[in-house]
């Protein structure tokens, strides 16, 4: 049988959003349920799959502005006081909703994982998390890309190489100084191309980088393979599509999975909905509402019926199905490929930008129970990617 | 930021294989210089189309006049130009030009398959099919046909 694969990269990317002088800022809270409803979660799922033995793999494009937040005890101390606030605002709401057992529910679902979320940040991972990631790099779970100090778009800069090269050689200290191996793929910000990036690229020792669908297909000429097989440049250089229609089916506002009523309707947040007064224990309103983490609607009122509670079985159920159905298209496609290549290697690549992972993705179960859908061996098989060397530029297979 | 920076240039950046971003300044001595005298004309922009094997070669050139506040365009290039540079001229009365400024040369990328108008009828190698080339050409031509055409 031929060998498949399904990759999953998530574009682990955030505005550096550090500001001593203005504590309780709006946009620290980016940062904050960033690691609240992605990175924490991501790392239980990981913790969970792994002490299961269920083997995967995943690739994390890390930008180093959100490195250097994780690794930063302002943000880090910052953080657990938000959690404590959170917290403490969860019981205030547990009294104000008294009279809604189900709404108490969600509170209390919510309030469980944000304890989760302190005890995992705290006393698991030391305020750290970005060496837990390192260990699921070390033991061949996750493959950390690298990318730019910043999130900018290199054909811009094309014409000042120093500051293509600036920004690659400041992502790959931040890079060293919080991952163990030396990385082998590249995260083009926005996936943004321009002839030559491929030569700058391969001098850093880069082996493959990621493109759009359209990158890659509107080549000239087309690559034979589609996407289903990585391009590769004079250089040597490995050049990943990006499968559009696939990331589509997950994350378009339209007629994506998250569009299903059933699930958490992410943009009702309370801390736009509730008065000052309320809000007063969690944030200062007059510095600006903010998204709190606490959202007791489904989608169904925003597809035009009536307001109706969030019903977590129901929404895992759904998530299941769609999972599901994700995973059977892909095994299609990959199984008509690998025929039409006759038995050939092929892959499919879904890469997806972390917020969209925030607003749909981990919060659609903020149960955190962990939805795995099993696939049949001669489906698909982990992530695979080019072989990556060890600091002693070693080749070992990913 | 600074409005000026004291500094006669002009920079090209591509936004797609059919449109650049121009962006120009002027020494505020030269500009002066040059609006004050009597026989001054007007400001305009050389779009030139180059050789990509040899881009110090002009095959083709036009002109597009710009107004003396003026600071920054986008130029549709309506040919198929592969290479091009912008250059920031000033005109006089007896027809006398002077190049005040050159761009870098920019190398467009070519748009391949984007670049063909959509035809539904159009047969793609199976593997580029299945790849939802189809898809991504009607998308391009309904979103991005005017960077192309």
């Amino acid at each position: 049988m031929a060998d498949t694969a399904l990759v999953f990269v998530l574009d682990a990317q955030i505005p550096f959003v550090r500001h001593p002088d203005a504590p309780g800022c709006v946009e620290e809270t980016w940062f904050f349920n960033a690691l609240s409803y992605t990175y924490l979660p991501l790392l239980r799922s990981c913790t969970a799959l792994e002490t299961e033995g269920v083997p995967f793999k995943l690739a994390l494009a890390f930008a180093p502005t959100l490195c250097e937040m994780m690794a930063d005890p302002l943000l880090q101390e910052r953080y657990i006081d938000n959690l404590d606030r959170s917290i403490d605002f969860g019981l205030s709401e547990l009294e104000r909703c008294s009279g809604s057992p189900e709404i108490r529910e969600l509170i209390k679902i919510h309030l469980d994982l944000l304890q989760l979320n302190r005890r995992d940040f705290v006393e698991i991972y030391d305020r750290n998390i970005l060496r837990k990631f390192d260990y699921f790099a070390t033991h061949g779970y996750i493959e950390i890309l690298a990318t730019t100090a910043t999130a900018c778009f290199l054909p811009l800069f094309k014409d000042i190489p120093e500051s293509v090269n600036a920004q690659i050689e400041t992502g790959l200290v931040t890079y060293r100084n919080h991952f163990t191996a030396i990385p082998s793929g590249f995260w083009l910000p926005a996936m943004g191309w321009a002839p030559g990036l491929d030569e700058i690229l391969k001098s850093y020792g880069f082996q493959y980088t990621i493109l759009e669908s359209h990158g890659l297909l509107f080549a000239d000429p087309p690559p034979d393979t589609g996407l289903f097989a990585p391009a590769m440049c004079r250089n040597g250089l490995a050049v990943f599509g990006r499968d559009k229609q696939a990331c589509e089916e997950v994350i378009d506002p339209v007629n994506g999975f998250p569009t299903n009523p059933v699930y958490l309707d992410c943009d009702r947040d309370i801390g736009f909905e509730l008065d000052e007064k309320n809000l007063a224990p969690l944030y200062d309103v007059n510095l600006g509402r903010r998204i709190t983490g606490f959202r007791y609607w489904s989608r169904q009122g925003t597809t035009g019926s009536d307001d109706a509670l969030y019903q977590l079985d129901r929404a895992h159920t759904q998530v299941r199905a769609d999972a599901e159905a994700f995973l059977e298209r892909r095994a299609g496609v990959l199984a008509k490929a690998s025929g039409l290549l006759e038995g050939a290697s092929v892959s499919v690549l879904c890469a997806f930008p972390r917020v969209f992972s925030a607003r749909t993705g981990w919060r659609a179960s903020p149960g955190s129970r962990t939805c795995s859908v099993s696939l049949r061996a001669d489906q698909t098989s982990p992530s695979r990617f080019p072989p990556r060397r060890s600091r002693t530029g070693a080749a070992r297979s990913a | 930021m600074p409005d000026t920076y004291n500094e006669t240039r002009i920079n090209v950046l591509l936004r797609d294989p059919g449109w650049v971003f121009v962006y120009w300044d002027f020494h505020t001595n030269l500009l002066t210089a040059i609006t004050e005298n009597h026989r001054f004309e007007t400001f305009f922009l050389r779009v030139n189309s180059l050789d990509p094997e040899q881009t110090s070669t002009v095959t083709d050139f036009f002109d597009i006049e710009i107004g003396k506040t003026d600071r920054k365009w986008y130029v549709h290039l309506p040919g198929k130009e592969l290479a091009c540079r912008i250059d920031l001229c000033s005109r006089s009365t007896q027809e006398e030009e002077q190049i005040l400024a050159k761009s870098v040369e920019i190398i467009l990328p070519p748009g391949g398959a984007g670049t063909s108008e959509f035809d539904p009828r159009r047969r793609n190698p199976p593997l580029l099919e299945l790849s939802g080339i189809a898809e991504l050409r009607k998308k391009h031509f309904r979103n991005h046909r005017q960077s192309f055409n």
